[in-house]
Order: C-alpha cells, then sequence, then structure tokens
C-alpha cells in the first residue's frame, strides 16, 4: 500500500517548483503559459527554460502535486498537441504549505531589520 | 529582419534545439520532447521579435545542459533503485539448485576414501561420479536460469556466471570428448569462478540498503567464506598447499563448498519466497 505524503513532508519546495504551483493555482495552463506566468510573478528574474521546467513538471506529476488535464479551455482556439496541467489537492496544500513558511520566514526577516521593508 | 529570413531562423533554430533534445534520457524524450520543442518554439519566435536572440540562445543552451545533466542523474538513480529491488522471481530456481547442490555435497561424502569415516565409497562409486556431475549440471543450470530471470537486478549476472561455472564442472564430468585422467587445475579454475562469482554476488548484496541485519551478517560470511574457498582452490589447483587429489581431505573439503552453497542458495530462495529484502 502506498501512503500518501504529507505537503509538509516535501518542504522546502524549491523555487520553480513553488511558482509552478502558483502558476497553477486556480488554473489550468500549458507549458509555454506556466512559463509565462513564472515570468510574471517573478518579474522575469526566474526564467524557466523548457528543460527545466518539464524536468519540475516530470517530478511533480511523479510527486502527485499536479495532474495532467483532459479538458481545454477553449479547444477551437487551441494547439490539440498541447497538454495542459493542474494543480492536485495535494498541491495546493503544499503550495499553501510552502508559502506559510515563506510567509513565517519573511516575518522573522522583518523582525530582524534584514531587508528595506522591515518595520522600523 | 524581413519575416521569410526570420521564420527561417526561428525554423532552423528549432531543428537544431529538436537534435539537442537526442541528449535527454530516451523516457523523458519520449514523454515531453514534443511540449518542448512546442515551448522552445514559441520562446524562440518571442525573443526573435524582442531582438533578444543571443540572450535567448544562451539561456536556452545553459537550460539543455543543466536539465540534460540533472534527468541522465535522475534516470541513473532510478535504475540503480529499480535494480536494488528484491529478486521477486524463480525462488523455485535458486532451491532447486540448492537442493541439488546439497545431493553434490552428500555425493562427495559417499566418495571418501575406504579409510574415511564413512565409507559408502562401495556403494556409490561406480557411477556416483557421473551422477554427481548430472546434478552438477542441473545445480549450473537453475543458477544461470534464476540469474537470467532477474537479469534486470543488480548483480544478478553472478549467479549465472556462478551457475555457468558450476554447470560447466558438470560438462567436464560427464562429457566423453574430455580426456581422462584428469588433473585439479582445470577443475579449480572452475570452482575459482564459481566461489569468486558467489562471493561478489553475496557482497554486492549487502550493500543494499534494504537489507536486515541478519542478511547483512550472513551474506557477508558467506561471501568470506566462498573468498576462502576461491584462494583454496587456486591454492590446491596450482601446487602451493598438498591436498592429495582425489582423496579423504579432497572429498571433504570439497563436500563443504557444495554444502555452503547449497546453505546459500536455499537461504536465498527463502528470502525471495518471503519476498523480503536479500537484494540483488
Amino acid at each position: 500500500m502506498t501512503r500518501t505524503p504529507t505537503p509538509e513532508a516535501l518542504l522546502p519546495l524549491t523555487a520553480p517548483v513553488f511558482h509552478i504551483l502558483l502558476a497553477l493555482a486556480g488554473e489550468e495552463r500549458h507549458g509555454y503559459g506556466i512559463m509565462q506566468d513564472v515570468a510574471r510573478q517573478t518579474e522575469g528574474a526566474l526564467q524557466l527554460g523548457p528543460g527545466t521546467l518539464y524536468g519540475c513538471l516530470k517530478r511533480m506529476l511523479a510527486a502527485g502535486l499536479i495532474e495532467e488535464s483532459d479538458e481545454r479551455p477553449d479547444p477551437a482556439l487551441d494547439d490539440e498537441r498541447r497538454r495542459y496541467y493542474r494543480l492536485t489537492p495535494l498541491g495546493e496544500r503544499a503550495a499553501r504549505a510552502e508559502a506559510q513558511r515563506l510567509a513565517t520566514a519573511l516575518a522573522a526577516a522583518k523582525s530582524k531589520r534584514i531587508f528595506a521593508g522591515g518595520r522600523a | 529582419m524581413p519575416d521569410s529570413s526570420r521564420s527561417r531562423l526561428i525554423d532552423c533554430l528549432c531543428r537544431a534545439y529538436a537534435a539537442m533534445l537526442c541528449v535527454y534520457p530516451r523516457a523523458f524524450r519520449i514523454r515531453f520532447g514534443r511540449e518542448m520543442q512546442q515551448v522552445f518554439r514559441e520562446r524562440c519566435r518571442s525573443a526573435v521579435t524582442d531582438n533578444e536572440l543571443l540572450l535567448f540562445v544562451a539561456r536556452m543552451l545553459w537550460d539543455w545542459l543543466g536539465a540534460s545533466i540533472r534527468e541522465w542523474l535522475a534516470a541513473l538513480g532510478r535504475r540503480e533503485l529499480h535494480a536494488m529491488q528484491p529478486i521477486v522471481a524463480g525462488w523455485w530456481l535458486l532451491a532447486l539448485c540448492g537442493i541439488a547442490d546439497a545431493m553434490c555435497a552428500a555425493m562427495h561424502l559417499f566418495m571418501l576414501d575406504y579409510t574415511g569415516s564413512l565409507s559408502l565409497r562401495r556403494f556409490a562409486f561406480t557411477t556416483t561420479v557421473w551422477d554427481m556431475c548430472m546434478v552438477a549440471l542441473v545445480a549450473g543450470a537453475c543458477a544461470i536460469a534464476a540469474g537470467a530471470w532477474n537479469f534486470r537486478r543488480r548483480n544478478a549476472w553472478l549467479l549465472s556466471l556462478h551457475g555457468l561455472a558450476l554447470g560447466a564442472f558438470g560438462v567436464v564430468g560427464i562429457s566423453p570428448l574430455v580426456k581422462r585422467p584428469l588433473g585439479f587445475r582445470p577443475i579449480s579454475l572452475l570452482f575459482l569462478l564459481m566461489a569468486t562469482s558467489a562471493s561478489a554476488f553475496a557482497w554486492g548484496s549487502v550493500r543494499a540498503p534494504q537489507s536486515r541485519v541478519s542478511d547483512r551478517w550472513f551474506l557477508s560470511l558467506f561471501g568470506a567464506a566462498s573468498l576462502g574457498f576461491a584462494v583454496s582452490f587456486i591454492a590446491v589447483g596450482f601446487g602451493w598447499i598438498r591436498l592429495r587429489p582425489w582423496y579423504f581431505d579432497y572429498w571433504i573439503w570439497m563436500s563443504s563448498y557444495f554444502a555452503l552453497c547449497s546453505a546459500f542458495m536455499l537461504y536465498l530462495a527463502l528470502r525471495v519466497r518471503n519476498r523480503r529484502s536479500v537484494e540483488c
């Protein structure tokens, strides 16, 4: 019997994995869509190449964080060879847990006045 | 840049990228290759439009290099893990091999010299050599088959090699092509191969992460004992140790080795049957 991993067991997530999860939060996307959204989220700081992107997607599929979607948002406008991906419930929980972890780290950084946005 | 030149350039880069995908592991390429090409084409089109072609090419090369290395490492790691899985098939072949080895050990005892503690030789000698060699042949065939059945598992080939040497010993004994009397040196070389391959198999199995403490002890001790026998076979074969060939001490010695092999094969069979963690 395989045991379902807890989201906490997957933490910390790598930056590409976390941003891919964020890109897929609430919306199914294909590879190029994910790539564009990650670049947008990070203001261009994280630009995933196809190798990195699909390597991450492969591992995320294997870990059960994402799954392939059977449906297409608009089949008439879309290339039918494209594959769409979406979050699984585990992926959602993992994204939430990682966001919480980062928020805690951010709060700690603020309290230490490490960055300019910290409280005076 | 005119549109035709631009689209030619994009096609050219996409073809180059498609060729570069061959570097990725096959399973990864089959699963994601087409999507990667699509993504590359779209990125390439956007880079050409934005006049960022050089930066784009540098990024893609870096991504290709890093990702292909990562995927190969992951693929090799998976293969290693797969290879470390327990032998799942052929426990009965191992058991048969163990029983045949035990029979060989008993038959060697039957052939003790008259002056030995057991004097069954008079009942056995006429056909026992032939029978023993046939049994050794069967044992060898079982070990070869067990190794071949589990050929994907790490070290399983050593089991087949052990069986090959054992089978060859059987063939030497029954083949009319082999001229007699036969010296011990060729036999010792076969036994050397048998013992070293069994030893390597056992020690290779010890390193498996899931094996139990008792397995590790048993396999380590068997590996050491088998290696000790290998040294003794070569030492006797090349005359470094004087052991009277075909006499009392010789039969005891050979019988001990077959008994050891029998214990090993039966243990393996039992563990494989229980699907526990004797790793190969």
